[in-house]
């Protein structure tokens, strides 16, 4: 069958050269309408939950919200995990369902749980499904600047101008807007007044509630026209609000006879500095599976649009842009692949000695990476580091088959020129088509481990796989049909001499060659000391999941005192970043956001702040790399004592926060049920971890720290005046915080109208005593202060909540800093089990990268002996002997040593990539141990002594075995020698590949015709 | 969790002994002090004020009948003149008043001229006793009836219409017509209230009211002059001294007024204080320490805190900046 393609190939050659036309056309097409990112799509199927409770502590939300919306989504089929964290005013509840899980009809169970609950909820309490993004999705922010405008009037751009207009582009779930004010219209009652006019808090509601709107009357017949009819009352402005007519059944009032109407701004609860000052800043949030680079594009599009209808002297300063993070890591390993093919071609054309043969091969490469970039397109797979990396990995391979067939024809041409040409490349390409399928079936088998890959390594890895699959799978065919076609055009009949070099090499080969099979002893000596010095070596190698991509930006996450109000928690940030920009001139600009954004994606706290570092080009660096740069900072922060702080990158923040849902590599987990033990537990777990040897960036969620005023009015006085404790909530919530009760629609904008403490009294309650002294108007027209009815005391509680399906934890994350990974947990395990003593119902979970790491593991050990099984029966059925099957797989471990060797001389860590090195070494290793025992047993009966045709064999086949190796070697060169950002992902692959391509090489034109030599001579006497 | 272990201290050892920094830990964090100022007193935040007078201290001008027309020649809260013209009453009332006290009048003469005339014949006791006491009698109630008319009746400008007089303000003050002309006999037409009789009035819960000394409006100061001694419950009157003319206010005018409360305190800016093992504290430098010192807030305006303290703290250097990250510290906060 497989000589049936290659017969049709040069049979119907034109008809194959258009195929090829068009095949190549729908492959460029493919490669430029290809989605782009910087990584697959690493997320689980995640529904989000924000519901904000104002006024509400972490513990009564999670009594009254929380819990009930968790034991209602745990009823849900297919979840993975339900995790949630509540602090004042705000609860976050996410639920991870299982892979593959629709999106769609996860968020339609979550959506039908939450409707049936709702009822049963607090009242005043807002909220829902956060948008469908990913934890990923933050991929475009921006500062709105302009001197000449308040932080009210640029944030009034950005949600009233900005925002709509971005929400148009296809791809973008929602703009979150951080920082900046927002207006409101605020009324302060006069207390004094209302109990004049004897008129109520709740009657100025009712009276607003019916006033401000537009009622629907219907049609009326006007001679020959139906007109509409409506009733107009909807309030557009402060001056409708102000004309209220309220009465007490005597007299009336206007709404500004009864208090202070003005405009004011809401309550923050976070705020954005840019470069030491105060700003407004825009988080472009994308769709789950939108096309990044797309959406950024239009998002730049449409912002350019906007940017003409905003007020003279705005800027809109972009300072975070995910496709910069894409052109780099995709244009440095688009950079490695063009080297790698560049490098190919020229080994080809070296060791091949022929031009045109040469040439032929080399247009191999182009044709199988377009027909790949096809076959990715068709199976959903995005350009990205992670693919694109596959492909460079296969470079080196795909020649492979291609080489195999050129060379034999080359030579069938050579040989024989009475028959005709074609005849002769039908008859070369037939001979060997079915050991090129075998081998390049073989290699595809060897890949099949990452297919099985789970969880994040799993779409991390799995279009790894795929792409060098697909190259593999378009090499084959071009092998097959594109190379004779090409073959018979291009290369001609006139004999060529293979290059001297060559003839030499093979000599000096075949001369050592002998040496060894006739005294192998000190081969076999120095081959079983390195193999042994390898082993001990591993042992030594550390381990980790990956390693960490340099995105070019640097967040600095920084905790402060749990309790800290805004202003002195921005004044601190602020502070810390003019140090930066005075003492680090490599940082472009900063922008900080500190506390909660406006959708409540990241529910952050007043004291966490995330400092985003905008870095100028390495160039105009003073250091040499980032972990320097990052050293400095560090230097400057730990002159601020009394903050917490650790270094992480956007991505790697989010993606952290994913896996563990807390930022960190590691992540500690202490379950139970009182806050205050678990508190006290994970102070005692940070110690031990921060006394561990390569911990950096030690965390712990802090717990305790809510420190509560609390109010209980005096039972008597309340029966006394008719005042429930709901009513003097609202009471107080009116003059301390604001709350809404009404809105002004003027055409787009929607103004709030809140209840508030009259500003011509001052600043709101800002101490204890002050807020005794407040004046309340109690339902019976009576007027008191606070202390009058209640008494006021400090107590504590949790500051936050953080609970793991349905259970309550308190978690410490660490980062760990040149140490292998999975060591560090080990270590960190091993001290706590020794140190520390849990409670009853109290236990620990460990997470975070080590545990992706620790499962891909398993799940490789599992699935690589099926596939070496595997690979038996192919031999089996190729070679017809388990002894050369076993011969070969015997190659495999000393083949690997020189990957170790590489690892450990690099310095790199033994991780999945890594990995994945290790399984592209053994299909190389295979396949050269194929290409050369296949053809030993052709050339074992041609010559009358078993030395002569195990030397002639040996030689016969070097060539094509440093082909293979060479090209692969300089295939993967360029990712080994890339310094760009993206580089670090692959880097240890290619480390592992080269360094095993030496020692699998050596194994293969020495170790094997030794064993083979050993084996027959044993066989024939 | 270093705050779990700190207010654990604070609950089981009642641990409240101060706690110190040294400032050569403090690294690049900004410090900036401020000397600790003590002060007499302190205004408290703004309450609801209005321009009254103490009860009773208004001249209130009423006439014995109902005209069918009344003018008001001023305008309400203007200050009048002795005799100025204040209203003009016009209508068939007013002709039937003065009808009235003509016929109160003539009535009254004749009762006079009797009473003369039979004083002379009492003292020769030409008459008997029982006819003398109704000849006073019948006097005195003519008198009594006259003068109910004539009090009002010289109010009143010297008629020149039947049917329309003019009232006059009765002494130099504040005109306060009523907002309503009532429908009782003795109709209400306003007082006259003496400049002097204006105060700011405002109410202040009973607690705090005694401290109060002075209030403060837009343009000028009044000290407080009465303190009610009774209370609705919560709250008590407090007027202040007459309002002087400085202070542009209006008769009845509601106002904002700071009310100024006489307690000796320390006066802190606002970013000094914190919160610390339950307590509201500062940072006082002593020597190169930073020392905790407990504080008891008893009030807080715009800019600054009014505390207690259990020693002088007058003078001492106070830290004004960065006081939460020193918080932080105190807490074992801090590094990577």
């Amino acid at each position: 069958m497989l000589n049936a393609f290659v017969r049709f190939a040069l049979t119907q050659r034109l008809f194959i050269s258009v195929l090829l036309s068009i095949a190549l056309l729908m492959g460029f097409l493919a490669w430029k309408n290809m989605p782009i990112d910087a990584f697959p799509d690493i997320s689980a199927t995640q529904v989000n939950l924000i519901i904000k409770a104002p006024g509400m502590t972490a513990e009564e939300i999670e009594a009254q919200i929380t819990r009930p919306i968790e034991t209602e989504l745990l009823g849900i089929p297919n979840q993975a995990i339900l995790r949630s964290t509540t602090k004042y005013s705000i609860t976050s509840i996410t639920l991870d369902f299982t892979e593959r899980t629709d999106i769609y009809w996860a968020r339609q169970q979550v959506s039908e749980r939450l409707q049936n609950l709702w009822g049963a909820l607090p009242e005043g309490i807002s909220g829902g499904m956060a948008p469908m993004s990913t934890p990923l999705s933050e991929m475009f922010m921006f500062t709105v600047e302009n001197p000449q405008l308040s932080l009210q009037q640029r944030k009034h751009l950005l949600d009233w101008q900005i925002r709509p207009a971005l929400r148009t582009v296809p791809g973008v779930a929602d703009v979150n807007v951080l920082g900046g004010q927002t207006k409101t219209i605020q009324f302060a009652p006069d207390l004094s007044r209302l109990r004049q006019a004897g008129i109520s808090l709740d009657q100025i509601e009712a009276s607003l509630a019916m006033s401000n709107l537009n009622g629907a009357v219907g049609r009326m017949d006007v001679g020959t026209e139906s007109m509409i009819i409506r009733t107009e009352g909807r309030m557009h402005q402060l001056e409708d609000v102000a004309g209220l007519i309220i009465s007490n059944g005597n007299s009336i009032y206007r709404l500004s006879d009864l208090g202070q109407l003005s405009s004011g701004q809401l309550t923050r609860y976070g705020g954005v500095t840019k470069d030491g000052a105060e700003t407004t800043q825009g988080l472009v949030v994308a769709l789950k599976d939108s096309n990044t680079a797309e959406v950024v594009a239009a998002v730049r599009e449409k912002l350019a649009q906007i940017q003409a209808t905003l007020p003279e002297g705005t800027n809109i300063n972009i300072f975070y842009d995910r496709k910069d993070l894409i052109d780099t890591a995709v244009g440095t390993i688009s950079s490695a692949l063009f080297q790698a093919i560049f490098l190919v071609a020229v080994i080809l054309a070296l060791f091949l000695g022929n031009f045109r043969a040469s040439l032929v091969v080399a247009a191999s490469i182009p044709i199988s990476v377009i027909f790949t970039f096809y076959l990715m397109r068709q199976f959903g797979l995005t350009a990205n580091l992670m693919s694109l990396g596959g492909l460079v990995i296969a470079i080196g391979l795909l020649v492979d088959s291609a080489v195999v067939v050129v060379e034999n024809t080359v030579t069938a041409l050579q040989k024989d020129k009475s028959l005709p040409k074609l005849h002769l490349i039908y008859r070369a390409t037939g001979d060997i088509v079915k050991p090129v399928f075998a081998g390049t079936l073989i290699v595809i088998v060897v890949f099949i481990p990452l297919l099985t890959l789970t969880g994040l390594e799993g779409k991390l890895f799995t279009p790894v796989a795929l792409t060098i699959v697909f190259a593999l799978l378009s090499a084959l065919l071009t092998a097959i049909t594109v190379m004779p076609v090409l073959a018979s055009w291009v290369i001609t009949q006139k004999r060529s001499k293979p290059p001297k070099y060559l003839n030499k090499l093979q000599q000096v080969y075949q001369r050592s060659l002998q040496r060894t099979l006739l005294a192998p002893r000190w081969f076999v000596a120095i081959i079983s000391l390195v193999f042994i010095a390898s082993l001990v070596l591993f042992t030594f190698i550390g381990k980790t999941f990956m390693p960490v991509l340099n995105e070019g930006d640097i967040i600095i996450q920084l905790e402060k005192v749990p309790t800290i109000n805004l202003q002195s928690s921005l004044e601190l940030d602020k502070e810390i970043e003019k140090h930066l920009l005075a003492e680090i001139p490599e940082i472009e600009q900063i922008v900080a956001r500190t506390g909660s954004d406006e959708l409540g994606l990241d529910p952050m706290g007043l004291n966490e702040t995330d400092i985003f570092l905008t870095l100028k080009p390495m160039n105009e660096w003073r250091f040499k790399d980032k972990d320097k740069l990052i050293d400095a900072m560090r230097d400057i922060l730990l002159q601020y004592p009394g903050i917490n702080f650790a270094f992480t990158q956007p991505i790697q923040m989010r993606s952290a926060e994913m896996l563990t849902g807390s930022s960190g590599t590691v992540a500690i987990k202490v379950f139970g049920e009182d806050t205050s033990v678990l508190a006290q537990l994970a102070e005692q777990i940070s110690n031990q971890v921060k006394a561990i040897e390569g911990s950096v960036d030690v965390q712990m969620t802090l717990i305790d720290g809510g420190d509560y005023i609390s109010i209980s009015l005096q039972n008597e006085l309340a029966e006394q005046f008719g005042l429930s404790n709901q009513q003097l909530a609202k009471l107080l919530r009116i003059q301390v915080d604001g709350e809404p009760f009404s809105y002004i629609i003027d055409g787009k904008i929607k103004t709030p109208i809140y209840w508030a403490y009259d500003s011509d009294q001052g600043e709101r309650p800002t101490s204890v005593a002050e807020l005794e002294g407040l004046p309340l108007l109690l339902p019976d027209n009576r007027l008191v202060t606070l202390a009058d009815i209640a008494t006021v005391k400090r107590t504590v509680g949790p500051a936050i909540i953080e609970r793991e399906n349905g259970e309550r934890f308190s978690v410490v994350a660490a980062n760990v800093q040149d140490r292998d990974l999975v060591g560090f947990v080990e270590e960190i395990r091993l001290k706590v089990d020794q140190n520390l003593t849990m409670p009853e119902g109290y236990f620990i979970t460990y997470g975070g990268e080590f545990e992706n790491q620790l499962r891909a593991t398993r799940n490789l050990l599992t699935v690589i002996p099926l596939v070496l099984l595997l690979i038996v029966i192919i031999l089996f059925s190729t070679f017809g002997s388990l002894m050369t099957a076993g011969l070969i797989l015997a190659n495999i471990p000393f083949a690997l040593m020189g990957g170790v060797l590489a690892l450990f001389i690099s310095g790199e860590y033994l991780s999945v990539p890594a990995s994945v090195g290790f399984i592209a070494l053994l299909g190389i290793a295979i396949l050269n141990g194929v290409v050369l025992l296949s053809h030993l047993q052709d050339t074992r009966f041609r010559s009358s002594e078993l030395l002569n045709g195990v030397l002639v064999g040996s030689g016969d086949r070097l060539r094509p075995i440093l082909m293979t190796a060479t090209t692969a070697v300089f295939g993967l060169l360029p990712l080994v020698l890339a310094t760009g950002p993206g580089a670090e992902i692959q880097k240890p692959l290619a480390i592992v590949v080269i360094g095993g391509l030496f020692t699998s090489t050596l194994i293969t034109l020495y170790l094997l015709p030794l064993l083979y030599y050993r084996i027959e001579s044993r066989t024939t006497s | 969790m270093k705050i779990f272990f700190a207010l654990l201290s604070v609950l089981t050892f009642n641990n409240l002994s101060a706690d110190s920094v040294s400032l050569d830990k403090l690294g690049a964090l900004s410090l900036d002090f401020q000397a600790i100022k003590q002060v007499q007193g302190f205004d408290l935040k703004p309450v609801p004020a209005q321009v009254s007078y103490l009860p009773g201290a208004g001249y209130q001008i009423t006439a014995p009948f109902r005209p069918q027309q009344i003018d008001v020649l001023v305008s309400a809260g203007s200050e009048v003149d002795k005799d100025q013209r204040l209203l003009r009453l016009s209508g068939s009332e007013v002709h039937h008043f003065q009808s009235q006290y003509a016929s109160q009048k003539a009535l009254y003469d004749l009762a006079y001229k009797r009473y003369q005339n039979n004083l002379s014949l009492m003292q020769n006791k030409q008459i008997s006793a029982s006819q003398w006491q109704e000849i006073v009698t019948g006097y005195h109630q003519q008198n009594m009836a006259l003068a109910h008319f004539r009090h009002f009746y010289q109010l009143l400008e010297t008629p020149v219409d039947d049917d329309e007089v003019f009232v006059k303000a009765p002494k130099a003050g504040i005109y306060l017509p009523p907002a309503n002309f009532d429908q009782s006999d003795n109709l209400y037409l306003g007082q006259i209230l003496a400049r002097d009789a204006l105060r700011l009035q405002f109410s202040l819960p009973t607690r705090t009211a005694l401290n109060v000394t002075s209030v403060k409006t837009d343009l000028c100061e009044l000290t407080v002059d009465q303190v009610a001694h009774d209370s609705d419950g919560f709250f008590v009157n407090i007027w202040s001294e007459p309002i002087k003319t400085a202070c542009q206010l209006l008769p009845g005018q509601h106002i904002q007024a700071k009310p100024h409360y006489q307690k000796q305190a320390y006066q802190v800016p606002k970013s000094s204080l914190f919160d610390f093992q339950g307590q509201s504290q500062i940072l006082i430098k002593q020597d190169n320490m930073l020392t905790t010192q407990v504080v008891s807030v008893i009030h807080g305006d715009l800019d600054f805190y009014y505390f207690h303290a259990e020693r002088d703290l007058t003078g001492l250097p106070l830290l004004i900046h960065s006081v939460a990250a020193i918080k932080g510290l105190l807490l074992g906060m801090g590094g990577e």
